[in-house]
């Protein structure tokens, strides 16, 4: 081991604590709305205080999104690795669900009070 | 005494090495579920291979793992993530390596640190979204520790080898 080895792994150690900090430290707020991107484009608007289901099918892979109790998940997909699935629950402003493969995002944002109960397009 | 045919054998084995380890990776559950999140295991053989075969090999090595690990196993939309990760994880070692205040150690933290944050980028690109965010704190930290992990087996891999006389005058 060398100098420069110690720097790196100091300076690494360093920006995963800084990352972390800056990712979790601030304060979270409960979101108000759910919001599904597919491919980058806004596909469904989805209030947290209205238990539903949304199915994104789109040339053989499939993505289920449920909202229930305040918090969103991936319910199911067929994508190859599941990792979306796996993630579980969110409830905070600017938390995501990713599906990668799929390119499917659910991403939850603190919604505001429109007249419109969701959109779905 | 070094021949053209025992490098070509070296390449070769090294190459299925690290085709096998890449995907035998895949089977050990890790307790982070976060996408992109692995041993990097293979990195090893790549790591050896620069200081054993030299750099060019290397890369051959890595890139034609790369492309075999693709069309065998994972398929061409995930293989465009570890095509993405290698090069720039090469590109890092290569330069790091030349510096002479770094080890191979420092070397092998510094390839999974690249080959994670090139990933994450492509991944944060493609999905059109900054909400991956949360996982970074984990994914450098993750690659800290496998990068130290990968380095230390490196090592000891190039030492045996050399010893062995299978080593070559880097220029």
């Amino acid at each position: 081991m060398k100098v420069g080895d110690w720097v790196l792994i100091a300076c690494a150690l360093a920006l995963s604590a800084a990352l972390a900090v800056w990712v979790w430290l601030p304060a979270r707020e409960d979101a108000g709305m759910a919001n599904v991107y597919v491919d980058g484009e806004l596909r469904a608007a989805l209030p947290l205080d209205e238990d539903a289901v949304f199915t994104v099918s789109e040339d053989g892979a499939e993505n289920v999104i449920e909202v229930k109790g305040g918090r969103a998940r991936m319910l199911s997909a067929n994508c190859p690795d599941g990792y979306c699935v796996r993630q579980g629950e969110v409830r905070y402003d600017g938390e995501t669900v990713i599906c990668l493969p799929h390119r499917v995002v659910i991403e939850l944002s603190a919604g505001e009070e429109s007249g419109l109960d969701a959109i779905a397009g | 005494m070094r021949s053209q045919a025992k490098d070509v054998s070296l390449c070769a084995v090294f190459t299925a090495l690290a085709l096998i380890v890449g995907y035998l990776e895949h089977m050990l559950p890790l307790p982070i579920a976060a996408p992109g999140v692995k041993l990097g295991l293979a990195n090893v053989v790549t790591v050896t291979a620069m200081y054993v075969l030299g750099l060019r090999a290397a890369f051959a090595i890595s890139m034609a793992r790369v492309l075999l690990s693709g069309l065998l196993f994972s398929g061409m939309g995930a293989m465009m993530y570890a095509l993405c990760g290698a090069l720039a994880s090469f590109a890092g070692m290569a330069l790091i390596k030349r510096c002479r205040a770094f080890s191979i150690m420092g070397v092998s933290v510094a390839g999974a640190l690249l080959h994670n944050a090139a990933q994450y980028a492509l991944a944060a690109a493609i999905a059109r979204t900054a909400g991956l965010m949360t996982y970074l704190p984990v994914l450098a930290l993750a690659a800290s520790a496998t990068g130290v992990i990968v380095g230390y087996v490196a090592w000891t891999l190039t030492r045996r080898l050399t010893a062995l006389g299978f080593a070559h005058r880097e220029k």
